[in-house]
């Protein structure tokens, strides 16, 4: 009997739009497809494959998120990445410390007994951290948050994570009792040097709360310990501040976000088992104003259990912009709501703290044409 | 309009013929509307249909290569976007989705021919489709099940291969 046919082959330029349509959530499948032939290899290899595979897919996809474990005292405080699909080669950084933000594929750490510097700036991908001194005279004060942006004007922020970066930083002093300002600085990284600080006095008892900052075009928005927002100008370099939605008596369970393609200030919060979504947009008298965009009842999505700790609160803890994943805390259980389709799903680490959580996202395409590869990048065919 | 009743035949490299709208095959394949372009001069005196060889898609293939476009012209036409070939983007919330999806739901030999016919025609929704669908039996396989799904001899020496495993020891 004749063999039966081979199948038939598939021939290069196929074989790099099918490499191309590879899941950007599971980098995995690269290394897989490296090994399958050195044809295969070679492709993926091409140092054009990663700008088109970025540019084919365009939205960067959530990798893992960065989460702090930590307590009110700072020296227990240290991140670790947990990762979405089981296998990411996320290098954590070798000094103990906790993420303030995660934008535009870096991290912003705080370290925590560091004596180098108090700030890093991070690639997880790379595992390269550059450290920056610490611009705050009271390091120790527990109301101290920041944000980390690319730098470059009109960057699609899809590979940019090696490149120049800003740093808004804003801390308020210990025990503010109404006299102390509370500040900003913004690190270059060009310049490699802080600005000088803006200021702004808050009442007493107002302070920057610990949680991720959000960006707005040229306005980066903080919550603050009372029921307003923090709002620093990268333009004109000064502090304002705005008011949370009316109803609000505080800011603790809700978080700021990013909405509508980066273009409007969120406010999410959970209250009665109901996700309250608001964003910030302009009157018709050209004033800026709350508007309630969306409520969803969580009693029947989130299956909640209630401990004795938490009596089953959850707290809206993190929010991947790009992808408008929320992610929502239960004492130790977490959870991640898609916005857009309304899907749930329970993270997969049950032992984890969730309080405050950065999500990660970026293209990683393994580096199979580095020079350190053990195989020729051509070879004969 | 009188080019909506023109038809062209297809002749498959196995010397079958498929008869077909040469609107719909003009708005789908950008390969076929160069070939009637370039015959139309010396077709427009004449009333005899064209027979165009397509001769890297075999019979099974370009019928089905048929069977997608004009199920797709048609779902076009019908929301009143006829020219707007394109529209119908695989993964669209779109009536065409589950057409699409049961559409690769086939044996890889046939999944590759069609990429193949997809690409040497030029229909790039196709090709999309096609393409995702060959990305998408890769996710979840061992390296082993690729090669053989796909008929790929390994080329690696044993050493080269321990190496790239040791370097990416984390995918594994």
């Amino acid at each position: 009997m004749a063999p039966p046919p081979p199948p038939p082959e598939l021939i290069d330029d196929a074989i790099a739009e099918i490499l191309l349509r590879l899941p950007p959530d599971d980098p995995a499948c690269f290394v897989r497809a490296s090994l399958v032939c050195k044809l295969w290899r070679r492709i993926l290899s091409n140092p054009t494959f990663p700008d088109r595979y970025r540019e084919f897919h365009r939205t960067p996809p959530l990798l893992g998120f960065l989460g702090s474990n930590y307590s009110y005292c700072r020296a227990s405080k240290v991140s670790r990445f947990d990762p979405i699909t089981t296998r990411i080669p996320f290098l954590e950084p070798e000094f103990d410390c906790r993420a303030l933000d995660c934008r535009h594929g870096r991290v912003l750490f705080d370290m925590v007994g560091g004596t180098k510097g108090s700030l890093a700036v991070g690639d997880p991908i790379t595992g390269d951290h550059k450290l920056l001194a610490d611009p705050d005279p009271d390091p120790i004060s527990f109301y101290r948050s920041g944000v980390v942006l690319c730098a470059v004007d009109g960057c699609n922020h899809r590979g940019c994570h090696g490149g120049p970066f800003v740093v808004v930083f804003v801390s308020t002093p210990s025990n503010n009792d109404g006299t102390k300002g509370t500040r900003a600085w913004v690190y270059s990284s060009e310049t490699a040097a802080w600005s000088s600080p803006a200021s702004l006095q808050l009442p007493k008892g107002s302070s920057v709360y610990k949680k991720r900052g959000a960006h707005v075009g040229d306005q980066i928005y903080f919550l603050l310990t009372d029921t307003r927002i923090l709002k620093y100008d990268l333009g004109k370099h000064c502090l304002t501040t705005i008011c949370l939605p009316a109803m609000y008596t505080n800011c603790h369970r809700g978080s700021l976000i990013t909405m509508d393609d980066g273009s409007s200030l969120g406010f999410v919060v959970i209250e009665d088992s109901t996700l309250h979504l608001w964003a910030r947009k302009v009157n018709l008298d050209g004033s800026m104003a709350w508007v309630q965009d969306r409520v969803v009842l969580l009693n029947n999505l989130v299956p909640i259990i209630p401990t004795a700790h938490t009596h089953g609160l959850v707290n809206v803890i993190g929010f991947a912009e790009g992808v408008d994943i929320l992610l929502l805390g239960e004492d130790a259980s977490g959870y991640m709501f898609d916005l857009k389709s309304g899907q749930f799903k329970k993270l997969s680490n049950p032992e984890y703290h969730y309080y405050d959580v950065f999500p990660y996202l970026s293209f990683f395409i393994p580096d199979f044409g580095s020079r350190k590869s053990p195989l020729p990048v051509e070879t004969k065919q | 309009m009188a080019s909506e009743k023109k038809v062209v035949f297809l002749r498959s490299s196995d010397g079958e013929a498929f008869e077909v709208s040469e609107e719909v095959i003009s708005a789908a394949s950008v390969t076929i509307k160069g070939m009637i372009d370039e015959e139309s001069p010396s077709r427009a005196d004449t009333a005899a249909t064209t027979t165009l060889a397509i001769p890297n898609v075999t019979a099974a293939t370009l019928s089905r290569v048929l069977h997608y476009v004009n199920k797709h012209f048609d779902a076009a036409a019908v929301v009143g976007r006829p020219d707007d070939y394109i529209f119908c983007a695989p993964g669209d919330e779109h009536p065409l989705a589950r057409f699409d999806d049961d559409f690769v739901d086939v044996d890889n030999d046939t999944l590759i021919d069609l990429v193949h016919a997809a690409e040497y025609l030029h229909i790039k929704k196709l090709f999309d489709l096609t393409c995702k669908a060959v990305a998408d039996k890769l996710k979840g396989r061992t390296i082993d099940q690729i090669r053989e799904t796909f008929g790929i001899v390994n080329d690696y020496t044993v050493e080269e291969e321990v190496e790239v495993y040791r370097e990416n020891s984390w995918a594994f």
